[in-house]
C-alpha cells in the first residue's frame, strides 16, 4: 500500500510536470514563464537548452547520447529532480539502458512534449507501443519496462506494462500465453492438475 | 653489613635479567596458522527448486516488483489463468494486494470500510478468498457463488 501511494503521488507529479511543459509549447512560439508552487520556477531557457542523455550500454561505432530539450526531458520524474538539483550539466545517466532504448525513450517524450491533444496523443501512443510489441523476442518491451522503472518514467511504464497485460489477457490458453513470452512450464503433472482445479473459475469468463 | 650489601645487590640483577630473557623466548599463540594450506569450500547458496536456470525473458528482464505491476492491470479472471503459467507466477498471483484491488472494485456499492470488515471476519482476512466465494454479479447477470475445493 505504502508503495502504491507513492507512485500514485508520483504520477501527479509527472502530470503537473506535463502541464507546466505543455503551457510553455503552446505559448505561440513564445515561451511563457510559468510559477508553480513546489515546483520552481521555469524559465524559457528550459526550452533551448539540453539535456544529456546517457546510456550505459552502446552497439559499436553508435553515438552513446540523445540530446533532449530541457523542457522534454522533464517529463521523466528522475530527470527533471536532477535538472532541478542542478546535476544536469555534464549529462546524465541513465545505468543499465542501452542507446536503442534511450532513443525510444526520446522519441517518447519528444511527442508527449509537441502533442497536446490528448485523442491524437492516444493514437500515437498505440502505434507506438505497437511498434514495440513487434520485435520478435519482445525484448524491446521487457527493456523498455524496466528502463521506465529505473528512471521514474512512469507514463510509459504505465503504456508498456498495459501492453504486456493485454497480450497475457488475450491469449486464452495457457499454452498461448507461454509461448508468447517464452515462459517454461516447470510444474509437475500432481501440481499442474491442483493449480487448475484452484482455477477453474477463471476459464469461465 | 659488606657482605649483606653484596648479596642484596646481585640477586636483583639477575632476577630482572632472567626475566627479560625468558619472555623473548615464549612462543605467542598463533590458532590461525593451522588452517595455512587448507581450502575452506564456501556453502552453497540453497538452489531453487528447478536446477536449470530460467530462460524466459520476461523473467530475464524484469524483477518481480516489475512482473506485480504487470498483474496488477489485469483483471481477476486473467489472473486465475496467469497462475497456471509457472511456479514463479502461480507465487506471483497470490500477492493479496491484487486480490484486494480486485474484491474492492467489484463490490465499490458496499464500500471500502465494510468490506474490510467483511474479509476479517468472514473470509479469514483472505481477498483472495472472499474474491472466489463471495457471491457477485456476473457479466450474464446471474449471481452466483464459486466452490473453494
Amino acid at each position: 500500500a505504502k508503495v502504491i501511494s507513492f507512485r500514485e503521488r508520483a504520477r501527479e507529479r509527472e502530470r503537473e510536470r506535463v502541464r507546466v511543459s505543455q503551457v510553455m509549447a503552446t505559448g505561440n512560439g513564445e515561451a511563457a514563464v510559468v510559477e508553480k508552487e513546489g515546483e520552481g520556477t521555469m524559465v524559457p531557457e528550459a526550452l533551448e537548452k539540453k539535456v544529456v542523455l546517457d546510456a550505459a550500454e552502446k552497439e559499436e561505432e553508435e553515438k552513446d547520447s540523445e540530446a533532449e530539450a530541457e523542457a522534454e526531458a522533464r517529463i521523466s520524474k528522475l530527470v527533471g529532480d536532477m535538472i532541478d538539483n542542478v546535476c544536469a550539466d555534464h549529462g546524465i545517466p541513465l545505468p543499465k539502458v542501452d542507446i536503442k532504448t534511450v532513443r525510444k525513450m526520446a522519441e517518447y517524450m519528444n511527442k508527449h512534449f509537441a502533442i497536446t491533444n490528448k485523442e491524437e496523443l492516444k493514437i500515437w501512443d498505440e502505434g507506438f507501443i505497437n511498434e514495440l510489441d513487434g520485435d520478435e523476442d519482445k525484448y524491446s518491451l521487457f527493456k523498455i519496462i524496466r528502463a521506465s522503472e529505473r528512471v521514474g518514467f512512469y507514463g510509459l511504464l504505465d503504456l508498456a506494462s498495459d501492453m504486456v497485460a493485454r497480450k497475457i489477457k488475450a491469449g486464452k490458453a495457457i499454452d498461448e500465453i507461454r509461448k508468447f513470452l517464452g515462459v517454461e512450464k516447470d510444474f509437475t503433472k500432481e501440481e499442474e492438475e491442483k493449480i487448475r482445479r484452484e482455477n477453474a473459475w477463471a476459464f469461465e469468463e | 653489613m659488606a657482605s649483606s650489601d653484596v648479596s642484596v645487590d646481585v640477586r636483583p640483577e639477575f632476577n630482572s635479567f632472567d626475566h627479560l630473557r625468558s619472555i623473548r623466548y615464549i612462543a605467542t599463540d598463533r590458532p590461525w596458522l593451522t588452517l595455512y594450506g587448507i581450502r575452506v569450500q564456501p556453502v552453497t547458496p540453497f538452489s531453487s527448486l528447478s536446477s536449470r536456470p530460467d530462460l524466459a525473458l520476461i523473467h530475464q528482464c524484469l524483477p518481480d516488483e516489475l512482473l506485480f505491476e504487470i498483474f496488477a492491470r489485469m483483471s481477476p479472471y486473467s489472473l486465475g489463468r496467469a497462475a497456471c503459467v509457472c511456479r514463479k507466477w502461480k507465487y506471483t498471483v497470490r500477492n493479496p494486494t491484487l486480490w484486494r484491488n480486485a474484491c474492492l472494485k467489484t463490490w465499490q456499492r458496499t464500500g471500502m470500510e465494510a468490506n474490510y470488515q467483511m474479509v476479517q471476519s468472514l473470509y479469514d482476512s483472505s481477498w483472495r478468498k472472499m474474491w472466489m466465494l463471495r457471491p457477485r454479479i456476473q457479466f450474464d447477470g446471474i449471481s452466483s457463488r464459486r466452490i473453494l475445493s
